[in-house]
């Protein structure tokens, strides 16, 4: 099993068969314990508190540190963007497609002014 | 009998389509979109992209698969990631499929299986409102309308996505792109429970700081370590308060 992991292979479809796999066993368990244990539960606390920690360090980590075409846009706009989209969100009563709203309007509005074309 | 307890399974799914086409059908589709552009950026072909959202059919996994293939990173820590980025499919699964009543529906293994595959967040969160809309033998053909809706929705969306560097200019795939972490960091926050809005909390704190050393590692870092320490501090918070209370 560990050389299956160890491997230098990179090859997508490998990799997303790992993926798959990775997420069907939570579903194929789920259907094991379905009605069975109760889903208010300590351990399930555990579960979603690590589920959710985990989206957001890997959301910040592609917003602060992209790999792709996000690399292009300073830091700066980067963050103010999340900070104005969170405090959207947060006046608004934790209102999430306004404060998607505004941190893409803010960040679509660095773009176009970072490359001229705003008249400001 | 309440009134329209007797709908058969061709009404009651024909209703999950109908609520399925609107809001949940767009979300998928948009934020689909940026998982397609997020797939082509990271190196992926098209028949990879289209496979991920089919057998992935969850964004955070499939946000983590497409980041970290383009990082380079093995399959060690695509499949740690990819698994703990889903594993509420377990909770969800465990607290959603008893709703649908599959032991009445006389539904086997393999069938359970592919009913567990469909779910998840969108579809799970619109048990609840099934309940009220068709009675309970009507949940399951109401479920599998919406969310057969959903999913196609979703694989529209990712081959949009995929070619939409072809039909916007740079700048706007740019915005698109930011749009989707955005958009997953505002759900996440968005929790109901307080012990999962300071796991959030915790974990957009560990992931980014903790990256310098430990790579794409840090994922896990913020996981388990903000999900762990999230969860003592709301049984301290808990044990506290109810000791205030006792005599």
């Amino acid at each position: 099993m560990s050389e299956i992991f160890q491997t230098t292979i990179t090859d997508p479809w490998f990799l997303l068969f790992l993926a798959a796999s990775a997420t069907f066993v939570w579903r194929a368990l789920g259907v094991a314990l379905a009605g069975r244990i109760d889903p208010e539960g300590r351990v399930f606390d555990w579960v979603n508190a690590v589920a959710y920690a985990m989206v957001a360090g890997l959301m910040m980590r592609i917003i602060l540190f992209p790999t792709g075409t996000l690399v292009d846009a300073p830091m700066m706009d980067r963050m103010i963007s999340v900070g104005i989209a969170f405090a959207v969100w947060a006046l608004m009563g934790r209102a999430l497609l306004q404060g998607l709203f505004a941190g893409v309007l803010a960040f679509a509005g660095f773009t176009l002014w970072r490359a001229g074309h705003l008249p400001f | 009998m309440t009134p329209g307890s007797e709908i058969g399974w061709g009404e009651s799914r024909k209703r999950g389509i109908f609520d399925a086409c609107g809001v949940p059908a767009i979300a998928l589709f948009s934020t689909m979109i940026g998982f397609g552009a997020i797939a082509r950026e990271s190196g992926f072909d098209i028949w990879v992209s289209f496979a991920t959202t089919l057998s992935i059919w969850g964004m955070p996994g499939q946000i983590a698969f497409a980041e970290l293939y383009a990082a380079g990173g093995g399959g060690l820590v695509i499949f740690t990631a990819v698994a703990l980025a889903n594993l509420r499919m377990l909770p969800m699964t465990v607290s959603g499929l008893p709703i649908m009543a599959l032991d009445q529906h006389k539904y086997g293994a393999f069938r359970r299986l592919i009913v567990a595959h469909l779910l998840a967040v969108t579809g799970w969160a619109q048990l609840t409102a099934a309940q009220t809309r068709v009675p309970p033998m009507g949940i399951l053909p109401y479920y599998l309308g919406f969310v057969a809706v959903i999913y196609v929705a979703a694989l529209c969306g990712t081959v949009f996505g995929y070619y939409l560097s072809d039909v916007v200019p740079p700048l706007a795939l740019r915005v698109a792109i930011f749009m989707t972490p955005l958009y997953l960091m505002l759900l996440v926050s968005s929790a109901r429970q307080i012990g999962n809005r300071l796991a959030v909390g915790l974990g957009a704190l560990v992931g980014p700081l903790t990256y310098p050393w430990l790579g794409d590692w840090c994922i896990l870092a913020a996981g388990l370590g903000g999900g762990t320490v999230a969860v003592l501090i709301m049984e301290r918070v808990r044990a506290g308060s109810g000791a205030d209370k006792s005599p």
